[in-house]
């Protein structure tokens, strides 16, 4: 509690809360504009962030991811594509409703969704992080590797349709991570005799690559687009009654969206159609789904914004992100000088409780913001990819430059954008390969420091409780997209039979 | 190769093939356990990508050739390379002509590779990115950005 109060006095110091506005209202803006993601939006605001003290820093990233999740809605709503692909559910009732004139009613819906979604999982995030670290605070390098290795099985379900795509892409971003200096031997790898290779890849200028550079590669592809709104902002505000309405669909989603968020690799996107779908089945009227109706944005918007506090729980608690937009998240905590993980609360208490803290109110002032603010912020769809894209990809050289004022790094995000931009073409996703790569670290160490403490024995990972439970659930893990298909396929030939 | 997913696992596989071969030249300090060695976890990495790519190779062949295969558009194709000529160009743009410049010439350049012609879109876009860069990461983040070398 007393850290709680500390995280709140440090929150409401000026610079402090100016963080969380800029966050949120940046989030908002990168939300709304389809083609921009949240991940997208955190790697490119890290450089800005080099020079500010830890809270305000992490705060800000935080906060722009809150306000990005719930952003999405705005496009998804006023012009049918989803700002993020968190708010792509959001589509098939928010959409229906605004052309029905309701373009209010389906944002204030949205935006009270996703606040109260956001708040339920930032009050589970401050109790269950803490329980979690002074759990994890006992494992030993068997333990960790085990549950890297978990987090790594889960990417199976992240991003592009294939299990093997995904499972190759974070084998890549591992691979990547062994790039430099080896930690116990000390010779070099990989480095082909470049110096700035000895010290490995730094994560932050192929996360820009990836979500950022390739980004503006494929909407080059597409060419000039223009957003034409041909929705006006009509409608009055959903009434209590009609919140009311949805009340129970609030509570399912924000359970869900939390569960969702805490399982590593899992995010937004997957927590939001599991909300929609959940929604439609146990409602009272699901023929009214996909015409405009309240518990389908309800639904989706609620346990997308949920899943954003649910996946910084295994980012801070444990080291292993819960989504592509934690996996920079951790990054940026790195570069801050903080390592995610048990001993971040013991270390660095004051500004875990502060960044806790500020999610809170990151959650409250997109909901002031976007229940008061929904015109203005549409008008940002107005401006057109051709001026933006070429000013994020000079924010992405500029920014990466910045990191260590080194042109190599520069170098190392144009040729992952350009190799993003491929691998994308061939169905691979760029999440995997940056989660890969964030665990790529962890799971060398512990994996090296299993086997050197324990006298070279295999059987060590299977021999002690939280390790078997973390294989056993890599396996289930691995095996349930075969199940499931498996299911699937069986399901029409039954019929047909 | 009318298979995209053959054509891509039959590239990765030949770059792990090399990049598990280049793990023979590590330096390695002699009597020491495999695990201890510099090349134990790639090699171990690339191992178990190699036998995705294998299963990723099986499951492309069982599929068969694409039904549909698409061809870029000629013009994205051309927007696309042009974009990333222009990315590549202005990092070179900024250690010979310095930052600055190279923004502005990087965003007309790329702005006219889009297809822009609205001459008050180019310039209004060419002069105030650079401002704004310069406010920002020279003025507020106190980023010393290079000047290139003509400067």
């Amino acid at each position: 509690m007393d850290q709680l109060m500390v995280g709140f006095m440090t929150i409401m110091e000026p610079l402090n809360f100016l963080s969380v506005f800029v966050g949120v209202l940046g989030g908002m803006i990168i939300g709304a504009m389809p083609g921009l993601t949240a991940p997208m939006g955190v790697a490119l605001l890290i450089p800005f962030t080099y020079g500010m003290m830890p809270v305000p820093a992490i705060t800000m990233l935080v906060s722009l991811y809150c306000g990005a999740t719930f952003g999405g809605s705005i496009a998804a709503i006023l012009v049918h594509a989803p700002g993020t692909p968190a708010a792509a559910a959001t589509t098939f009732d928010g959409y229906p409703l605004a052309q029905k004139g309701q373009a209010g009613k389906a944002l204030g819906m949205a935006c009270i969704s996703s606040g109260l979604g956001g708040l339920f999982s930032v009050v589970v995030l401050i109790m269950l992080a803490p329980v979690l670290a002074e759990i994890a605070i006992k494992f030993g390098p068997p333990e960790y590797f085990a549950l890297a290795i978990f987090g790594l099985s889960m990417i199976s379900s992240l991003g592009s349709q294939s299990v093997v795509k995904n499972l190759l892409g974070g084998t890549i971003g591992v691979f990547i991570s062994c790039v430099g200096m080896d930690s116990i031997s000390g010779f070099s790898r990989y480095d082909f005799g470049l110096t700035h290779l000895m010290d490995g890849i730094s994560f932050i200028p192929v996360m820009i690559g990836l979500f950022a550079a390739t980004e503006i590669f494929r909407q080059a592809e597409g060419g000039i687009r223009k957003v034409v709104i041909d929705r006006k902002i009509s409608g009055l505000l959903p009434t209590w009654k009609e919140i009311k309405s949805v009340k129970t669909t609030l509570v399912r989603s924000s359970l869900i969206g939390t569960f969702i968020g805490i399982l590593p690799a899992e995010g937004g996107t997957v927590a939001s159609f599991i909300g929609y779908n959940e929604a439609k089945r146990f409602s009272k009227t699901p023929e009214k789904f996909g015409t405009g109706c309240l518990e389908g944005i309800a639904g989706p918007e609620c346990a997308n914004n949920a899943a954003t506090g649910g996946a910084m729980i295994p980012t801070m608690a444990l080291g292993i992100p819960g989504s592509g937009t934690t996996a920079v998240i951790l990054g940026a905590l790195l570069i801050h000088g903080m390592r995610p993980g048990p001993l971040l609360f013991i270390q660095n208490a004051d500004v875990v409780y502060a960044v806790f803290i500020g999610m809170f109110f990151a959650n409250l002032m997109f909901l002031g913001l976007g229940l008061g603010g929904a015109k203005i912020f549409s008008q940002i769809l107005r401006v057109p990819n051709y001026v933006l894209s070429p000013i994020i990809l000079v924010l992405c050289v500029v920014g990466t430059y910045a990191l260590h004022n080194n042109m190599a790094d520069v170098w190392i995000m144009l040729i992952c954008g350009l190799i993003g931009y491929k691998m994308k073409s061939y169905g691979f996703a760029a999440a995997p390969i940056v989660l890969g790569l964030v665990l790529g670290g962890l799971i060398e160490v512990s994996l090296r420091r299993s086997l050197i403490v324990f006298d070279n024995n295999p059987f060590v990972f299977f021999t002690r409780p939280w390790s078997l439970a973390f294989i056993i659930l890599t396996v289930l893990g691995l095996c349930m997209p075969l199940i499931t298909s498996w299911l699937g396929n069986r399901g029409p030939k039954n019929k047909a039979k | 190769m009318n298979n995209k997913d053959l054509r891509m696992a039959s590239i990765l596989m030949v770059i792990f093939i090399v990049l598990y071969g280049v793990s023979f030249t590590f330096q390695s300090s002699g009597a020491v356990a495999s695990h201890t060695t510099a090349s134990f976890f790639p090699r171990l990495v690339l191992l178990f990508a190699m036998l995705l790519t294998v299963i990723m190779i099986i499951q492309s062949i069982r599929k068969g050739p694409d039904k549909e295969a698409k061809k870029m558009d000629p013009d994205a194709f051309r927007r696309v390379s042009l974009t990333m000529l222009c990315a590549f160009g202005f990092g070179f743009g900024c250690v010979f002509l310095g930052t600055l410049v190279s923004i502005a010439l990087f965003i007309v350049a790329t702005m006219l590779a889009w297809g822009v012609r609205s001459k008050k879109a180019l310039i209004l876009t060419a002069i105030l990115t650079p401002i704004l860069i310069q406010i920002i990461f020279n003025q507020i983040l106190l980023v010393q950005l290079p000047t290139g070398i003509l400067i």
